[in-house]
């Protein structure tokens, strides 16, 4: 028992430190579900310990740019997100969406979702992909991001997401159609 | 079990009430195809399924298990399917229980909402639709949209789920439309040929299921779910999920820059639309707009091919009209594959003088115009509303050509090449499977499980570690002696057995199986571990490949036993399987290719190859492994299926399944192996003695 406790010490002070369950999982002796259960654990307590949890700066701007080789009505829409999040010191990243590009697979919200609740569901996308079936070609998909909050939670680059341990974003991990880039220098 | 959401629902209509079934009980079936067969066999009334030639699957009675499976919602590629099983009135010479299947959002979405299903009965006194927001289910006045297309049924849907918020962000714990599945006229009017129609033009078009949705007053199913579906290993899901589509997917498609197939005009910008994961296929494409100016055409399968040879045969080139056929025939949720075969046949009989004004077949369907706009609009508005000829043509092709008199003679001349039990789709093949497999069923079997790899000693030794427990290398040997051999109808018997498991997941048939990949070091496909490895991280329970395919025999049986109880006998399992009318397959005549490369042509193939009027309507000139003296080689050489042969064949087939060689029936002893007892028990109750 008391090498339990230990271990959990020890794992909420690697978290502490900034590290995810899977980067740790070989310096502690615990299993994967236990791991990112005490990570989901530390998660709620360092809410709790700062008070009201205080929510990232976000910056939200959209650009519209020229239109796309060959269209007519075509636009492309530009919507960046910047964000520092309160707790994680992260490097200035951009996530553009290129709704031209979206085939309405549903992949990146469902991968959002799975890696940060664990549990697929639409609702619970921080990226929100919204499709007219009968609407016209470009302006039949288009991205909504953390407008409510009170809807959906906050994205975090998956800093924190629990079953993510990508290199890069999730969503932009997962997309089939290449329409979810990142990058560090603003497109604006 | 995790991907499961424990609930299925149950719509009375006449009594207009929404029940729930625990999904416990069915947990065995996995989900889809398998859980719906077994949910119909468990609601519907036996003595109204025992001899179907009574019905005509229209009635009150009938009952429509509309499934997703344990693996939609989650992120599983290839999920996005959803099969609609039930009586088909379709089917001919007499309805039967077959499924069909679509795409698009419905299924997830069902899911997400907390059901692993929707089983339909009985039938409203009045329109209605339903309105399913989670938990919360409502049977609503469809009386307003009763006569609309379904587009308009949609859209008018979406506004009432609305009121006057605007549709783009947040709406009641979602930033989705409601996902729609219904009718248009076509469905309304009791077509045969009716579909079921969501979105824009994902469809489940075999077996006329929109006309038993219309028999039921009921216009369309509308599905809000803001819940999630519970996932045993997400890590693990999300790793295999890479794992996957880095051997499966390759690189990322890009938009297209205009409809790929039939198109029209000159290349414009588009969107490829994709089902609800989809991993890159993505096969479906949306252009700016379409000439006719309605909503954008879409869609690369049948509904998006019909009209092009016509309209380019006439034209030199596509010039709209095929668009305009498109949007039409989704609009009136008219089956495309029937629309299509139903004309090209139609015009064979304009040109032997049969039909026209004041001919045998009075019409005033102008033939002279065949290719133009204006002719496929009167075409679909006759055939969506019974209208003239429609009303004979709506019962679809093979009751229209018995009507006609003239079903003995297209079928033995192959103008009408309905050697599927007269469903929609009877389209080529490129195994000799397909075709047995489809004879065995009740409909075109519509698998592309067989495909060819690179040599036919790698695609021999792949079937062989794909089918246990035989493990047979020379089940691809389609010469003439393994056509009628051991070895095929083990390969048939493989079929059945992935096909019921793969509309039971469900997985895409474009994806599923893997066999080959050019991906992977050695060529070889994922499956089956793909298979194996995703079940498991979903669920957390393993389930390997054996026992994947045991279940999908288990499922076949079932499917077996409802075709028995409506009358089907080993007599009449032939192409076509109505004697005593005998078709072109068994006959070979110089020109008229029989069993070529193992695929089924019509004299129309070679009509069409001749016009060079639309590549695609023409019979494949595929090779087919054959296997001799230790050495597999390839031949295209044409040779007529035998019907005698056929027959043995038949025997040795069913001696594998377990079934009775006199009758085709599977035994006492097979059913209950399979686990399925009370199956049998109540099969012996309606009449139908089982061999023990």
């Amino acid at each position: 028992m008391a090498q339990t406790t230990s271990q959990k010490k020890l794992a909420f002070q690697l978290f502490g430190e900034g590290k995810k369950p899977s980067q740790i999982s070989n310096r502690v002796s615990l299993k994967e579900q236990t791991l990112l259960r005490y990570f989901q654990e530390w998660k709620r307590l360092k809410g709790k310990e700062g008070g009201t949890r205080t929510k990232g700066q976000t910056v939200v701007e959209t650009a519209k740019t020229k239109p796309v080789a060959g269209g007519t009505a075509a636009k492309r829409s530009v919507e960046t997100i910047r964000r520092v999040s309160p707790r994680t010191s992260l490097p200035d990243k951009y996530i553009l969406i290129d709704d031209t590009k979206c085939s309405n697979c549903m992949f990146c919200m469902l991968a959002c979702s799975l890696a940060h609740e664990g549990k697929t569901s639409l609702s619970l996308s921080r990226i929100q992909m919204i499709a007219d079936p009968l609407g016209k070609f470009p302006f039949d998909v288009v991205h909504k991001w953390n407008h409510d909050r009170s809807a959906t939670p906050q994205c975090d680059f998956c800093v924190e997401a629990p079953y993510w341990d990508g290199d890069e974003v999730a969503c932009a991990t997962v997309c089939p159609m290449g329409a979810i880039t990142v990058t560090t220098e603003s497109p604006i | 079990m995790k991907g499961h959401t424990g609930k299925i629902l149950k719509l009375d209509l006449t009594a207009r009430k929404a029940e729930i079934i625990p999904t416990k009980k069915y947990e065995q079936w996995i989900g889809g195809l398998g859980m719906g067969t077994a949910l119909f066999w468990d609601e519907v009334d036996k003595d109204y399924i025992t001899d179907t030639s009574r019905i005509s699957g229209f009635e009150p009675k009938n009952v429509l298990c509309i499934m997703p499976g344990i693996l939609s919602g989650t992120i599983v590629p290839g999920n996005g399917r959803v099969d609609v099983c039930g009586i088909a009135p379709e089917g001919y010479p007499r309805p039967q229980f077959l499924h069909s299947n679509f795409g698009g959002h419905f299924g997830p979405m069902v899911k997400f909402a907390g059901y692993d299903g929707i089983v339909v009965t009985g039938k409203a006194d009045k329109p209605v639709w339903v309105d399913i927001r989670d938990e919360n289910v409502q049977i609503k006045d469809a009386r307003h949209l009763w006569g609309l297309g379904f587009f308009d049924t949609e859209k008018q849907i979406w506004k009432e789920i609305a009121g006057k918020r605007r549709y783009g962000g947040w709406l009641d714990g979602t930033t989705q439309r409601s996902t729609i599945l219904g009718i248009g006229p076509s469905g309304e009017n009791l077509g045969r040929i009716a579909c079921l129609v969501h979105g824009l033009d994902d469809g489940a078009g075999l077996g006329g299921f929109g006309g038993v949705f219309g028999s039921k007053n009921l216009k369309a199913i509308s599905v809000i779910g803001t819940g999630s579906v519970e996932v045993a290993r997400p890590k693990e899901l999300l790793d295999v999920w890479q794992w996957a589509m880095k051997l499966k997917a390759g690189k990322p498609n890009r938009p297209r820059k205009g409809p790929a197939l039939g198109a029209t005009g000159e290349p414009k910008p588009s969107r490829s639309v994709s089902c609800f994961a989809c991993t890159t296929l993505a096969c479906q494409s949306k252009s700016v707009s379409s000439e006719t100016g309605t909503v954008g055409t879409i869609g690369q399968c049948v509904e998006r091919l019909f009209y092009v040879a016509e309209d380019t045969a006439r034209h030199g080139k596509a010039t709209g009209a095929e668009a305009a056929a498109t949007q039409l025939v989704q609009d009136y949720t008219i089956n495309a594959c029937e629309a299509w075969d139903m004309l090209t046949w139609l015009e064979t009989l304009y040109n032997r003088g049969l039909l026209g004004r004041g001919k045998h077949i009075d019409t005033d369907l102008d033939f002279t115009k065949l290719g133009t706009e204006e002719f496929v609009r009167d075409y679909l508005r006759k055939l969506a509303f019974r209208e003239g000829i429609g009303n004979i043509l709506a019962e679809g092709w093979a009751r229209a050509a018995e009507k006609f008199g003239v079903l003995e003679e297209d079928l033995k001349s192959g103008e009408l090449s309905a050697i599927h039990w007269g469903v929609g789709h009877q389209h080529w093949t490129n195994n000799i499977v397909w075709a047995y497999l489809s004879n065995f069923m009740a409909r075109d079997c519509n698998a592309h499980d067989v495909t060819y790899g690179p040599t036919l000693d790698q695609t021999a030794e792949r079937y062989a570690e794909l089918a246990p427990p035989w493990h047979d290398p020379l089940m691809l040997d389609q010469s003439q002696t393994g056509v009628y051999s051991i070895h095929t109808a083990r390969l048939v018997a493989w079929d059945s057995r992935f096909t019921s498991m793969k509309g039971s997941f469900p997985y895409c048939d474009f994806f599923h199986p893997d066999v080959f990949n050019e991906q992977t070091k050695d060529g070889k496909g994922i499956s089956p571990e793909m298979e194996e490895r995703f079940y498991a991280a979903v669920t957390g329970e393993a389930l390997s490949w054996e026992k994947i395919l045991e279940i999908g025999r288990k499922m076949w049986n079932l499917n077996r036993a409802i075709l028995v109880l409506h009358g089907r006998h080993r007599n009449e399992e032939y192409f076509p399987p109505f004697p005593p009318y005998t078709s072109y397959v068994y006959e070979h005549e110089e020109g008229r290719p029989t069993l070529q490369s193992g695929s089924f042509g019509t004299r129309r193939d070679v009509d069409r190859a001749a016009r060079k009027s639309f590549e695609f309507r023409t019979l494949p000139v595929m090779e087919y492994g054959t296997y001799k003296d230790g050495k597999w080689s390839y031949s295209t050489e044409p040779f007529p299926l035998e019907k005698a042969k056929h027959d043995e064949f038949k025997t040795l087939y069913y001696n594998l399944e377990g079934w009775d060689t006199q009758t085709g029936w599977p035994t006492r002893t097979t059913l209950v192996g399979c686990g399925l007892k009370q199956v049998a028990d109540t099969l012996e109750k309606q009449g139908k003695h089982l061999k023990p």
